[in-house]
């Protein structure tokens, strides 16, 4: 008898912890209402600046941010040639304990990005998702991008 | 041969015709008709008994009373420490009758009985048409004209136990190792699953700086170094201009293989300025880098608002 009632109870037990597993898995995830980004972080003046110490190239893009719903729309505009604007769209696809996943499309790119630096980043992205972790420091809260970018947020 | 039934640690001595507590000791006699009823309940444990079946088989063909039967279940729940409301031992089944729980019902054998026994069983259980194998005695000692079971063999209900014992003994060693492993691979992927954090580096060097890298990063590519070795000569002189211009910075960074990803945040009272770099080949100079953050943060600085008391 009380080999039974030890052989339930740890069969509980392991059931238990399995179920609360899945469970934080599946919805103790990251926190959904969590926002990454917001019409807000236009705010920031955020710039992204793209260098090759070998080639001496550069390249700086302002970010300009519109956010409807869970869709994020991204036009990145070089200061030094108003001609060059890249637009891409991000739609969030899944809510995970690390961050947030994102698909990715370019939209618009107003000439050839061939000879670009951020070509690169942009090809990049364009095979797969984007996991976007917001991460949190003494100093703030920050979102790391795939390709190791830290965005700071207010 | 003797053989002994216990009842929810209750055990039937027939011969004095009572119930002896296995732990205590205490006695409680039982009634004629009461150990009668106990008895055919016991032999048919599990099984369901009319009233009928149960006033034809426990009287005989006795006139009784309506409320005979009733009491002598009410007797017997108590006399086993069982009553009336939880109904745990005897249960009475609406519309049906009476029935003994069988996992309240166990029997001991004597070690002489066992080994004189066990192969007499298995022929007088074949032989035996209770559906549960039981074997009754009449005993001398019993009342007179009255067929009580004094023992009650269970061998093949003793083999039973004793195989579900060892299965239960065994589901547990391997409900154990499986919670083991559960908790083992648990452990395993909560540790490979370490929260990436900024930490602070270099703190206190710089009164107008803070430097954060990223720490416990699984990316196999990222390294945790020290930015402030390789910067130190455009730091030292940012941290002045800052000073001067009563601004603050903060930077962020991250080192991978081919890159390093320095993102500063520059605040005054008035205005906040952020340049997210990435600069690949970093290490080709380390002169011309220190040059490019210098020229870098000081054009974010220029850009910034001056802010007016």
């Amino acid at each position: 008898m009380k080999w039974r009632i030890v052989s339930i109870s740890l069969m509980i037990l392991t059931l238990l912890l399995i179920s609360c597993t899945v469970l934080k898995t599946l919805y103790v995830s990251y926190p959904k209402n969590s926002k990454l980004f917001s019409n807000e972080m236009n705010k920031l003046n955020i710039q992204l600046g793209y260098y090759d110490l070998l080639s001496k190239n550069s390249e700086l893009y302002n970010v300009h941010f519109h956010i409807n719903g869970n869709n994020i729309e991204l036009k990145l505009r070089n200061p030094d040639d108003n001609h060059l604007q890249i637009k891409l769209n991000m739609a969030l696809k899944k809510v995970t304990l690390q961050g947030k996943i994102y698909s990715y499309e370019p939209i618009f790119t107003s000439k050839s990005n061939a000879n670009l630096l951020l070509t690169n980043t942009l090809g990049y992205l364009e095979h797969g998702d984007i996991m976007l972790i917001r991460l949190s420091s003494p100093g703030g809260k920050v979102t790391l991008t795939p390709t190791g970018m830290i965005i700071n947020h207010i | 041969m003797i053989s002994h039934c216990v009842i929810h640690h209750w055990l039937i001595d027939i011969s004095s015709s009572s119930l002896i507590h296995q732990l205590t000791g205490e006695r409680r006699r039982l009634g004629e008709y009461q150990l009668k009823l106990l008895i055919v309940l016991v032999q048919n444990a599990g099984k369901i008994f009319t009233r009928e079946e149960l006033n034809s088989l426990v009287w005989e063909r006795r006139v009784i009373g309506n409320n005979s039967l009733p009491n002598a279940i009410h007797a017997l729940r108590v006399a086993l420490e069982d009553n009336g409301k939880q109904q745990r031992i005897i249960k009475t089944i609406p519309k049906k009758g009476y029935i003994l729980e069988t996992e309240f019902c166990q029997f001991h054998l004597d070690k002489q009985e066992k080994n004189e026994g066990e192969e007499q069983t298995a022929e007088e259980s074949r032989e035996n048409k209770s559906p549960l194998s039981l074997h009754t005695a009449v005993s001398p000692d019993n009342h007179p004209g009255q067929h009580a079971p004094q023992q009650v063999i269970p061998h093949r209900t003793q083999k039973r136990d004793g195989k579900r014992e060892h299965f239960w003994r065994w589901m547990c060693l391997a409900q154990g190792l499986l919670l083991l492993l559960v908790v083992g691979l648990l452990a395993i992927t909560s540790s490979s699953r370490q929260e990436n954090k900024m930490v602070e580096q270099s703190s206190g060097i710089y009164s107008h700086i803070h430097l954060y890298t990223l720490a416990h990063s699984n990316d196999p590519l990222s390294l945790t170094e020290d930015i402030n070795k390789l910067l130190a000569p455009a730091l030292t002189e940012l941290n002045t201009l800052l000073r001067v211009k009563q601004a603050e910075m903060k930077v962020f960074y991250l080192v991978t293989a081919s890159a390093l990803n320095y993102t500063m945040v520059i605040t005054n009272r008035c205005d906040r300025r952020q340049l997210a770099m990435k600069i690949a080949q970093f290490r080709s100079d380390n002169s011309q880098l220190n040059a490019l953050i210098y020229r870098e943060t000081e054009r974010k600085i220029n850009e910034m608002e001056n802010c007016i008391n």
